[in-house]
C-alpha cells in the first residue's frame, strides 16, 4: 500500500513537471526524426520495425539518468528524505514507488512512440510479431537502466553526480557488449559480454525472439539495483 | 618440547562453520557457471547447508542476527546478502537459459526451425556434434548462430550437440578440422565414446540463412560416403590431387567436404579387361582428357550409362591428332546419337565478352529454365573460360526419353573458328564465313534420359574448373557445384527449400504520404508534449 502511496506521488510529480515534457520531447524528436530516415531509407525495400526500440537502447544510457538523478538524492538534499524516512513507509517501499514511478513515465514515453507503428502500418505490412518483441525487450531494458539510475541517487545528494555516475555505469554495460574486442580469451569475453544490457537485446528482441533468460536478465538487474539502493537508503537510519 | 593447546569454542565453531557455509555456495555458484550442473555444484552447494544448518545450531543468536538483525543494516552484511542475491539471479539465469525457453514472435517464424529441417534431424540415427569455431572477436557473432544450432540440439533429442572452440587457443584442434578464418562449423559424427570421428568431417558453409545452411550440411553428412565421383585417368587428363594452378584439387576437395567420395579410375585398363565401370559409381568425370576413346572405350561408357550413370565432360579445345571428342570421333558420334550433344572441333571467339583476348570469354547469357542455372548470373557471378569449345545440340532428338537443354551460351558476337591448326601455331585467328560457325555458340549443354536416369553434362571447356581460377571466380565455382549436384544425385538428398525469410513487406509510398508521417512523428507528436509541458509550467508561474 506504501508502495502504491509513493508511486502515485512519484507519477503525479512526473505529471506536473515540466522538466519531464522536455525530456519527453526531447527522446519523441529523435525517435520521430530517425523513424524519418529509416522510412526514406527504406523506400521500396523491407524497413526495420525495431528501429526506434534500437535507438532508444543508446538514447537510455543519456535519459534514463536524467530521468532518475533526483529521484533520492534531492529528497536528501532538501532533507526530506529524513522525514519520509520517519513515516510508517519501509524503505523498500520509497525506493520501489519512485522506481516504479519512473518506469511507469518511462512507459508513456515509449507507448507514444507506439504511433510511428501504426504510421509504418499505413505505408506497409511491417512485422508486427518483431515490433512486439523489441518493445517488450526496449521496456525492460528501460527498466534496468532506470534501476542503475535510482541506484546512485541513492548514493548522493548531488543530482549531477549522480547522473554522472549513472552515465558512465551504464555506457560501460553498453559497451561491455563489445568486451571481444578487447579481451581475447574468448570466456572471459562472454562473460562480461553476458554482463551487458545490450548484449541481452540485440541478438534477441532487437530480431523479434524473446527468450525467457534475457527476461530474467533485466528483472534480475532491476532487482539487484532496488535491493542496493533499499540498502543504500536504509544507511541514512544508522549513519 | 612444550605443546601449545589449541581450545575449540562454540563461537569459534560457529564462525568456522559461517564461513563454510558462505564458501560452499559461492563455489557451488563458479563451478555451475564454468562447468555446468554436476555432481561437484551438487557437492558444493550440501557443504554449504551443512556449513549453514550447523552455524545456525553452534550459535543461533549470530545467525538470527545476520539474518534479521541490526548487523544487516552494516556494510559486511549487505555485501554478504547481496552477493546471495547474486547467487540466486545467477543460478536463475543459467537453469533458464539452459532449458532454452524463447518465443519466437516474428511472421516468417525466422527463428523456429521448418518441417523440412526437422524431417532431416529425424533421419540423423548417429550422434553429431556441431563444431564451431570462433575466436573472442566474434563472440557476437557466435551468440547469433547459438540461437540456431541450439534449436538442432533441442529438437534432435541430444542426438546433435554443439560445442565451441576459439581456434586461437586451440590451433591444432584448429588445424585438424581444416580452419582457415574466424566463425567456421563443422559437423562431424561421434563415436561411441563421445570421441569425434574425424572420417567425415563437413564444414557448414554459412550464409545469413543459418537454418538453412545447416540443414543442407546435415543432410550431405547423412548421405557423406554413399555417392561415389570418379575422376577418369590414364588419358593425360588434370589430376585431382595437382594442387598447381593448373590441376583440379580444389574441385577434389570441395566435393569431399560436401560428403561426397572420389576416386580414380582408368577406362583404358577397364576396357582392356572387358570389365566394367564400377557399380557405385554415381558420377563420372573426364577432366580434359588429351585423347579420344576407343571403341571398347566408349563400349564402356555405353553400358555404364544404360545403367543410368552420369558424365560430366570438360572438352577442351585441343591441337593434338585424335583429341578427345574429336568432332568425328566414335564417342562423339554416340553423344550426339543417344543425348542430343556433341563437341564441335570450333574455339569460341567472342569480341564482347572477351577478356585478355575474344579466346577468355565471359558466358554471355545463362538459360534459367533449370536447377543449374541457380545463381548464375553474367552480371554478378560471371562464368569464365578459356579457350572454350563450341558445342552443339539436337534439341529435337528422336529419343522422346531424353530432354536436353543449353545452359549457358557466348554473346551474338561470338564465332566459331575452325582453322584449329592456325590457331594452334600461330595463336590468330581470322573470321571465315564459309568454314566458321556464326555465334552465339553453346558453352555449356545438358541432356537427361528419363527412362534410364542417365545424364549428361557437357562443358567445352576444362580450365574454368582449374585451381586457379575456380578460387578466384565464383561463377566458376558455382556452375561446377550445381552441375555435381544433379549429376551426382546430391541435389536429390540433400533438397531443402529454402525458408522464405521475408519479415515484411516492401514498402512503397508516395512523397504526400511521406510528408504527412513526417508532419505526425517529427512536428506534431513532439510538439503537443512540449506545448503541455509549457502549459504546465506556465500555470505553476501564476500560482
Amino acid at each position: 500500500m506504501s508502495t502504491w502511496v509513493v508511486f502515485r506521488r512519484e507519477v503525479a510529480h512526473y505529471a506536473g513537471s515540466p522538466f519531464a515534457y522536455v525530456i519527453a520531447f526531447a527522446i519523441l524528436i529523435l525517435t520521430g526524426l530517425l523513424f524519418r530516415e529509416e522510412l526514406v531509407a527504406s523506400e521500396a525495400s523491407i524497413p526495420n520495425p525495431a528501429v526506434i526500440p534500437n535507438a532508444l537502447s543508446f538514447f537510455m544510457i543519456v535519459f534514463a539518468p536524467l530521468l532518475t538523478m533526483r529521484l533520492l538524492a534531492e529528497e536528501k538534499r532538501e532533507g526530506t528524505l529524513e522525514l519520509l524516512l520517519t513515516a510508517p513507509v519501509p524503505d523498500g517501499s520509497i525506493v520501489i514507488g519512485k522506481f516504479l514511478g519512473a518506469w511507469f513515465y518511462y512507459s508513456v514515453v515509449i507507448g507514444i512512440t507506439l504511433a510511428y507503428q501504426v504510421a509504418l502500418s499505413s505505408l506497409t505490412a511491417p512485422d508486427i510479431g518483431h515490433s512486439i518483441a523489441a518493445y517488450i525487450g526496449i521496456w525492460l531494458y528501460g527498466g534496468a537502466t532506470l534501476s542503475v539510475g535510482i541506484l546512485f541517487s541513492a548514493h548522493t545528494e548531488n543530482q549531477i553526480v549522480a547522473a554522472f555516475l549513472s552515465m558512465a555505469a551504464l555506457f560501460l554495460l553498453w559497451l561491455a557488449d563489445l568486451a571481444g574486442q578487447v579481451i581475447s580469451n574468448i570466456d572471459a569475453a562472454r562473460v562480461v559480454r553476458a554482463l551487458s544490457l545490450q548484449g541481452h537485446y540485440s541478438t534477441s528482441f532487437a530480431v523479434g525472439l524473446v527468450r525467457m533468460e534475457d527476461m530474467v536478465f533485466f528483472l534480475g538487474i532491476i532487482l539487484l539495483m532496488i535491493y542496493l539502493a533499499t540498502r543504500a537508503v536504509e544507511a541514512n537510519r544508522w549513519r | 618440547m612444550q605443546q601449545k593447546m589449541v581450545t575449540l569454542t562454540r563461537g569459534g565453531l560457529g564462525t568456522f562453520f559461517s564461513l563454510v557455509w558462505f564458501s560452499g555456495f559461492v563455489a557451488a555458484a563458479i563451478l555451475l557457471i564454468w562447468g555446468g550442473f554436476s555432481w561437484l555444484v551438487i557437492a558444493a552447494a550440501v557443504i554449504g547447508l551443512i556449513g549453514m544448518i550447523l552455524w545456525w545450531l553452534l550459535v543461533p543468536d549470530d545467525f538470527r542476527a545476520f539474518i534479521s538483525g541490526r548487523s544487516v543494516q552494516h556494510s559486511t552484511a549487505t555485501i554478504f546478502t547481496t552477493v546471495i542475491l547474486v547467487g540466486i539471479i545467477v543460478m536463475g539465469y543459467l537453469l533458464i537459459a539452459r532449458a532454452a525457453v524463447t518465443w519466437d514472435l516474428t511472421i516468417s517464424q525466422r527463428f523456429s526451425l521448418t518441417q523440412t529441417s526437422l524431417n532431416v534431424i529425424q533421419r540423423v540415427n548417429r550422434p553429431i556434434q556441431i563444431t564451431g569455431f570462433y575466436t573472442a572477436r566474434a563472440a557476437g557473432i557466435r551468440e547469433i548462430d547459438d540461437q540456431y544450432w541450439r534449436l538442432y540440439e533441442t529438437a534432435s533429442d541430444g542426438m546433435i550437440r554443439r560445442q565451441y572452440y576459439d581456434p586461437e587457443e586451440f590451433p591444432a584442434l584448429a588445424q585438424q578440422f581444416g580452419v582457415t578464418s574466424d566463425s567456421e562449423v563443422f559437423l562431424s559424427y561421434l563415436n561411441d565414446d563421445g570421441t569425434i570421428d574425424y572420417s567425415l568431417v563437413a564444414r557448414v558453409y554459412l550464409t545469413e540463412q543459418q537454418e538453412s545452411d545447416m540443414t543442407l550440411a546435415i543432410s550431405r553428412l547423412l548421405v557423406a560416403g554413399t555417392l561415389t565421383v570418379y575422376f577418369s585417368t590414364g588419358f593425360g587428363e588434370r589430376s585431382p590431387t595437382d594442387d598447381t594452378q593448373e590441376g583440379v584439387s580444389f574441385i577434389n576437395g570441395g566435393m569431399r567436404q560436401s560428403g561426397l567420395v572420389t576416386m580414380p579410375l582408368d577406362i583404358g585398363a577397364i576396357a582392356a579387361q572387358g570389365g566394367d565401370i564400377p557399380a557405385d559409381a554415381s558420377a563420372l568425370i573426364f577432366a580434359r582428357p588429351l585423347r579420344d576413346l576407343t571403341s571398347d572405350e566408349v563400349a564402356v561408357i555405353a553400358r555404364y550409362m544404360e545403367r543410368g550413370g552420369s558424365l560430366l565432360l570438360l572438352s577442351d579445345v585441343l591441337f593434338n591428332q585424335f583429341p578427345f571428342m574429336d568432332q568425328n570421333g566414335e564417342f562423339n558420334n554416340w553423344l550426339w546419337q543417344n543425348y542430343g550433344l556433341r563437341a564441335l572441333n570450333a574455339a569460341v571467339v567472342d569480341f564482347v565478352t572477351g577478356q585478355t583476348t575474344p579466346l577468355d570469354i565471359i558466358g554471355a547469357a545463362i538459360y534459367d529454365e533449370t536447377d543449374f542455372a541457380e545463381n548464375l548470373d553474367p552480371a554478378t557471378n560471371p562464368v569464365l573460360f578459356s579457350l572454350a569449345r563450341a558445342i552443339d545440340i539436337n534439341l529435337s532428338i528422336e529419343n522422346t526419353d531424353v530432354s536436353n537443354g543449353r545452359l549457358i551460351r557466348s554473346s551474338e558476337q561470338s564465332y566459331g573458328e575452325t582453322d584449329l591448326i592456325t590457331l594452334g601455331e600461330t595463336n590468330t585467328y581470322t573470321i571465315d564465313e564459309t568454314a566458321d560457325i556464326p555465334g552465339p555458340l553453346t558453352l555449356a549443354a545438358w541432356a537427361w534420359n528419363t527412362q534410364n536416369d542417365s545424364r549428361v553434362f557437357l562443358i567445352g571447356d576444362s580450365d574454368f574448373v582449374t585451381n586457379g581460377q575456380v578460387a578466384n571466380i565464383m561463377g566458376n565455382g558455382i556452375l561446377f557445384t550445381n552441375a555435381m549436384n544433379w549429376l551426382s544425385h546430391l541435389q536429390d538428398e540433400v533438397e531443402f527449400g529454402s525458408q522464405g525469410f521475408s519479415t515484411g513487406v516492401p514498402m512503397f509510398y508516395t512523397r504526400e504520404q511521406l510528408d504527412t508521417v513526417s508532419f505526425f512523428v517529427v512536428f506534431l507528436i513532439p510538439t503537443v508534449v512540449l506545448v503541455t509541458g509549457m502549459a504546465i509550467w506556465a500555470r505553476r508561474v501564476r500560482r
